[in-house]
């Protein structure tokens, strides 16, 4: 289990994360939701080690991970889907995934490889392909695929259906439900907040780098309205 | 003709031996190091005091020289570059820097070597080692062309193959595409980076003996002539494609070959690097080079 | 110590025997001029420098030729840094040297030396350019001496015409250096001796040349394009091919290739630096021995101390050698000996000794610090005939010319032939 407790992070003047409160459990979604600079992927870049802490503190499964350095924290657990997939374009699909399993044994690369192949056929089929040249769908299968091949039991996501087509969404978000149900933590980042309800078990609505709403996926789905009202003040005074 | 062919092969690998390192560095963990070409000059530099004072045979001058070139690389990396990567705001500011900071340090050992040789060549003629020639149906070859080819050849596809298999090779790659992402898939780009240095620096102390070796010679300057053939080299075969860093070696010496042979030699700069505008005008990426391809 | 400094004084006198009977006319000072009386009859300049002041300047001299006390300071712009430092640091030995000889001696007059302020231009003709700007434009500075590079003094030339201050060069041998009334060189031009080896090659039967040469150094193709050919029509060689490279080259294979199937009687080897041991050593490695001969050029010698066996057998004409007769440079070889701890003079050494010993008898001859007067007396002085380090040396438009000898590497050092 992944813990989050009154991060604060900043950018010189610029606080982008004040007083977060996060946690991610195995075999559920938690869903982040929040206005256009409310301090989601700083939150996200933050857990994984790519930026530096005022204070706080992150834990996994009890034990500290804030401070560490990213190579450390994909060891002890901790992937990540970045925002924008950025998946390493020049490199083969294989390549890719031979890099997200990088710290992994090589027992454990064949199997998840088969794994994941298994899961996006379409990864298999273009496994030699550049992967730069794959469609966002594809890249975004591809980046969860890389994710997974770490072997790491809490898995970050941030916007996974940014930029797709509505149809693939779906399918996109059916997946990462489907990495939840095999046992992994997911926190998962997402602006589509209907899309995300729909797969999620909790969700947290931030606002300006604090956590303003939290609670049930299913209570978010009955009553739409006050999801939507806090999303909407974050708009709001985000002017 | 064979002689000819022979002749422009050695230079080729002469300049693949000098590339190579350069071109590894800059693809993978994004220093286009400036230095390159001092590291080169003042290792053959530090092995040419130490044969003044200890007559010894070419494998010890290669090993003090590549030895040199190791350390000095990795303390340019350690005390400079390292440091310049880790403040950098953004990686353009960063890539600038870098290539400032080694602008910077490559004055350091060329200045103190101009001022010890007054500016005067300096080989190993005080060392037990003989250049020998052969003639082989006609053609010259010396032991020391013997040595450069396997070498210079040797070490240009062994480190394309490594690169382009191994593991630590791939983890290189893709440093070179993102080096945050690479960071998030356990990649410690800081040890890589050190160890690419250090393998960079003990290429160019390698390449700087035996060039001492081949020209009989060198000067403190003869580090930034190659530098800039080095730099036209490797845009030429594809920033990042070690298979790139030959070819583009393989272009250039053969040009400047045919140059030399067919004409009165004043057009030999103007035809390498007119080739170098020619493939950038057809091929932005180089001959070997990845276009870039991304989406957001 | 005392005994070499005596020995120096000899030298000394070669230069500055004109100046001294003037400094005698004034000052009535005996003793200045005893220590050097012997030298006084070899004074060529004497008469010219006399003749051609003016009457006012005559008198003025005449009756009141003392040099105000203190220190007159001479800028000295040289490379002491960057690749022509080699050159930069052995001429400032020559400067150093003859400046204590000529404070020592006291011939500037009492309480009067001379001082020289050093700026290094770090080989770099920008550099050279903002020194000399600022030299040139301190009217306290009377006179200049300029820096051993070409591309620095072809830059520099024009601000001392323009500022009209003289400025004496020591190397910087390409044309456009000595341009007009303010700019004298001590070094004759490459071009204007390295036919000295005419005589080897007329000897050698040398019928059929091929030349390489650096395309970026003005000294080397001011030889290669102008004096090479003409040394050619006039003994009737032909030149089979001359290949101008870029200092960028270093394997010299490819053109070694072509000479090889022109097959000549001589390759002469005009390149830069290491360039000149490579290709030397490739020339070998390729087998051209005896009879074929290889020619260099003065200085080349200084690239061949890691080649040397393979570049035994090179010949060229050289201004300055230590093994000259001239007593001027034996004289000046001890000198050198003496005052560095047992070193071999260099030729750039001796230029800048005697060009310094010209600045200075300018100044005396003028009898005054004024810029005017003293490029007035320099280019009196440099009418005539100067015995110094360098021998006897002639003046062609304030340019120097010597008769130079034929030099030759036996493998280990260069040996005088002729
Ligand atoms: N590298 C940075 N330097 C300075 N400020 C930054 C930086 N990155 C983010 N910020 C600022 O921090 C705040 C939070 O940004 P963050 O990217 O975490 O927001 P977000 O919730 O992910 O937004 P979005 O939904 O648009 O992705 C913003 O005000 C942003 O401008
Ligand atoms: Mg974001």
């Amino acid at each position: 289990m992944l813990e989050v407790t009154d991060l604060v992070v900043r950018y010189g003047p610029v606080q982008a994360v004040s007083d977060m409160r996060l946690t991610a459990t195995p075999g559920q979604i938690t869903l982040v939701l929040g206005a256009n600079g409310a301090g989601k992927t700083t939150t996200l870049r933050t857990i994984c080690g790519l930026q530096r802490a005022v204070s706080g503190s992150v834990t996994l499964n009890g034990q500290n991970i804030l401070g560490l350095s990213p190579s450390r924290i994909v060891r002890l657990g901790v992937a990540m889907v970045p925002e924008g997939r950025r998946v390493f374009a020049p490199l083969t699909v294989e390549d890719n995934l031979r890099l997200g399993g990088y710290t992994a044994s090589r027992q454990d690369n064949d199997r998840t490889m088969a794994e994941v192949y298994e899961m996006f056929p379409i990864l298999h089929e273009r496994r030699s392909g550049v992967s730069g040249l794959l469609s966002g769908g594809e890249q975004q299968m591809l980046a969860f695929g890389r994710a997974l091949m770490s072997q790491a039991e809490t898995i970050l996501m941030d916007e996974p259906s940014m930029g797709l087509a509505p149809a693939i969404v779906d399918s996109v978000l059916e997946s990462a439900r489907g990495i939840a149900d095999s046992g992994k933590a997911v926190l998962m980042v997402e602006q589509n907040a209907e899309a995300g309800l729909e797969i999620a078990n909790d969700v947290v609505v931030v606002s300006r780098g604090e956590v303003v709403y939290q609670g049930s996926a299913e209570g978010a789905r009955k009553n739409p309205e006050l999801v939507r009202a806090f999303l909407g003040d974050a708009a709001l005074t985000d002017d | 003709m064979v002689q000819d062919l022979l002749n422009a092969t050695t230079l080729a690998s002469i300049y693949v031996l000098f590339a190579l390192g350069m071109s590894l560095v800059w693809g993978t963990i994004g220093i286009l190091n400036f230095a390159h070409g001092s590291i080169f000059m003042f290792s053959a530099f530090i092995a040419y005091l130490v044969v003044q004072q200890i007559p010894l045979g070419m494998p010890a001058v290669i090993a003090i020289a590549m030895v040199s070139g190791a350390l000095i690389a990795v303390a340019m990396q350690y005390l400079v570059f390292q440091p310049i990567m880790k403040k950098a705001k953004n990686p353009h500011a960063g890539e600038l820097q870098l290539v400032i900071g080694g602008i910077g340090l490559s004055a350091i050992p060329i200045s103190f070597a101009q001022r010890s040789t007054l500016s005067n060549p300096f080989g190993f003629s005080a060392g037990t080692f003989e250049t020998q020639a052969y003639t082989i149906g006609g053609v010259i070859i010396t032991n020391v062309m013997i040595i450069i080819l396997i070498v210079g050849l040797g070490l240009g596809v062994g480190t394309a193959l490594w690169i382009r298999n191994s593991k630590k090779g791939l983890a290189l790659r893709a440093l070179g595409v993102d080096p945050e992402v690479s960071a998030m898939m356990g990649i410690d780009r800081p040890k890589l980076a050190l160890a690419t240095m250090l393998y960079s620096g003990a290429l160019a102390g390698l390449a700087g003996a035996l060039l001492t070796y081949y020209f009989n010679s060198i000067t403190s300057e003869s580090g930034d002539t190659l530098l800039l053939k080095a730099f036209a080299i490797i845009i030429l075969g594809g920033v990042g494609s070690i298979f790139g860093v030959i070819l583009g070696s393989f272009i250039l010496a053969f040009a400047e070959f045919a140059v030399l042979l067919y004409t009165n030699g004043s057009w030999v700069t103007a035809v390498s690097f007119g080739l170098l505008f020619l493939i950038l005008l057809i091929r932005p990426q180089g001959i070997l080079g990845k276009k870039e391809v991304r989406r957001t | 110590m005392y005994r070499s400094k005596k020995h120096r004084l000899g030298v000394a006198a070669v230069g500055l025997s004109a100046v001294l009977t003037l400094a005698a006319c004034s000052s009535g000072d005996s003793e200045d001029t005893a220590a050097t009386a012997e030298a006084t009859e070899e004074v060529v300049v004497e008469e010219s420098a006399t003749e051609d002041t003016t009457q006012e300047e005559a008198e003025a001299a005449e009756e009141t030729c003392v040099l105000p006390p203190g220190d007159i300071k001479v800028v000295s712009i040289d490379s002491m840094t960057g690749p022509a430092a080699f050159a930069g640091i052995l001429a400032e030995k020559g400067a150093d040297l003859a400046l204590k000889e000529i404070n020592a001696s006291g011939v500037l007059g009492d309480g009067v030396t001379m001082s020289i302020e050093l700026l290094d231009d770090a080989t770099s003709p920008d550099e050279a350019a903002a020194q000399f700007s600022k030299a040139a434009k301190d009217p306290d500075v009377p006179v200049i001496m300029g820096g051993v590079i070409s591309s620095g003094a072809v830059v520099t030339s024009p601000i001392a015409e323009k500022e009209k201050v003289a400025v004496v060069y020591t190397q910087a041998g390409s044309p456009g250096v000595v341009i007009g009334d303010y700019t004298f060189r001590y070094t004759p031009p490459m071009d204007s001796y390295w036919g000295g080896v005419g005589s080897y090659i007329e000897e050698k039967g040398i019928k059929t040349m091929s030349v390489l040469y650096a395309n970026d150094n003005p000294t080397l193709i001011a030889t290669a394009e102008t004096a090479l050919p003409a040394l050619a029509a006039d003994l009737g060689f032909e030149i089979l091919s001359s290949t101008g490279l870029p200092n960028s080259t270093q394997d010299f294979k490819a053109p070694i290739s072509k000479i090889l199937k022109e097959d000549p009687d001589a390759v002469a080897v005009l390149m830069v630096g290491a360039q000149n041991a490579t290709v030397v050593s490739q020339m070998r490695e390729s087998g051209w021995e005896a009879p074929k001969e290889l020619l260099g050029f003065a200085g080349i010698e200084n690239n061949f101390a890691d080649i040397g066996e393979a570049a035994k057998g090179v010949t060229w004409a050289s201004i300055f050698h230590v093994d000259s007769p001239a007593q001027s440079t034996q004289a000046f070889v001890d000198a050198v000996a003496a005052e560095y701890d047992g070193e071999e003079a260099s030729n750039y050494t001796a230029e800048r000794y005697d060009a310094t010993y010209l600045v200075a008898n300018s100044i005396l001859a003028a009898c005054s610090t004024d810029r005017q007067a003293v490029r007035d007396a320099m280019a009196d002085l440099t009418n005539g005939s100067i015995t110094g380090a360098l021998g006897d040396v002639t003046f062609e438009n304030q340019d120097a010319r010597v008769a130079g000898f034929v030099v030759q590497w036996d493998g280990e050092k260069m040996v005088v032939l002729k």
